[in-house]
């Protein structure tokens, strides 16, 4: 399980680096989709097996080729000569590790962060499923039910916002 | 045994590739794979937390989030478009409209 973790998180952030750096968005998109099948993987490993499925439903086979099928549809496959300076790139790459090394001091810096090295007893593989629907069903029904007017309202706006004349 | 600070550090990685491409890269479809890198990033520490606490809600709130995004998709895809119909660019520094 040990092997498992490194193994899919070098993966993850394998793709990750090469989502944001290579210069075709089709490239991108085929190596997005490697970094969401290895963050499935590591949900696994987490004893979470309905996130990683849903992880690999929703992410893996909806919104990986709805992207696909935009940039296809663009016909885009390269992108335009660099107009912005070295400069700007260079201090907002400096300015987002600075981001990310606060929330990495955030953590170290947690005490009940540092105190958890080991997982839990309760909860695991066995009877996920039936706990998650438990918990869904009664305590957070309401925004259950809110989720899917969202969803039915994303989908008619959609809908309105590609059709020919606005 | 994995600590929790190892999935936490992973997400912080993965928050920060993503923070970086979402400010480096101007190609609007780019920049929402990035976004969909960070949501992804959050998703971990959330799954993390619930399994190390032994309290299932942070995969409840992973579960919103994923329609959430799914939503998002949606309407960012079509308005991306959109506005490619309008300006056969998908370029953000193209996307001056309201800049007087």
């Amino acid at each position: 399980m040990v092997i498992a973790f490194y193994v899919l998180s070098f993966l993850a952030i394998f793709s990750a680096i090469m989502v944001v750096t290579s210069a075709r968005p089709i490239v991108s998109g085929l190596y997005l989709l490697l970094c969401f099948v290895a963050v499935a993987g590591l949900y696994v490993t987490l004893s979470a097996p309905f996130v990683a499925a849903m992880q690999l439903i929703v992410y893996s086979g909806a919104i990986i080729v709805l992207i696909l099928f935009v940039i296809m549809l663009l016909n885009q496959h390269t992108e335009l000569d660099k107009k912005r300076s070295k400069w700007v790139t260079g201090l907002s790459t400096l300015a987002a590790i600075v981001i990310g090394w606060g929330v990495y001091f955030t953590f170290i810096s947690s005490k009940i962060v540092m105190a958890h090295d080991k997982m839990s007893p309760i909860g695991g593989m066995k009877g996920n499923v039936e706990q998650l629907a438990d918990v869904l069903f009664s305590r957070y029904f309401v925004p259950f039910e809110i989720i899917s007017i969202l969803l039915i309202a994303a989908m008619i706006s959609a809908v309105f916002i590609s059709k020919k004349r606005l | 045994m994995i600590p929790l600070i190892d999935y936490l550090i992973l997400s912080a990685v993965l928050f920060t590739i993503g923070i970086v491409g979402i400010l480096i890269r101007r190609n609007i479809i780019t920049i929402f794979m990035s976004i969909e890198i960070v949501l992804n990033s959050v998703n971990l520490s959330f799954v993390a937390f619930s399994r190390y606490l032994g309290n299932v809600d942070g995969q409840i709130v992973v579960f919103f989030i994923l329609a959430v995004a799914a939503a998002e998709a949606a309407v960012g895809l079509a308005l991306v478009v959109a506005w490619f119909k309008l300006k056969e660019s998908i370029q953000v520094d193209d996307m001056k409209l309201l800049k007087g």
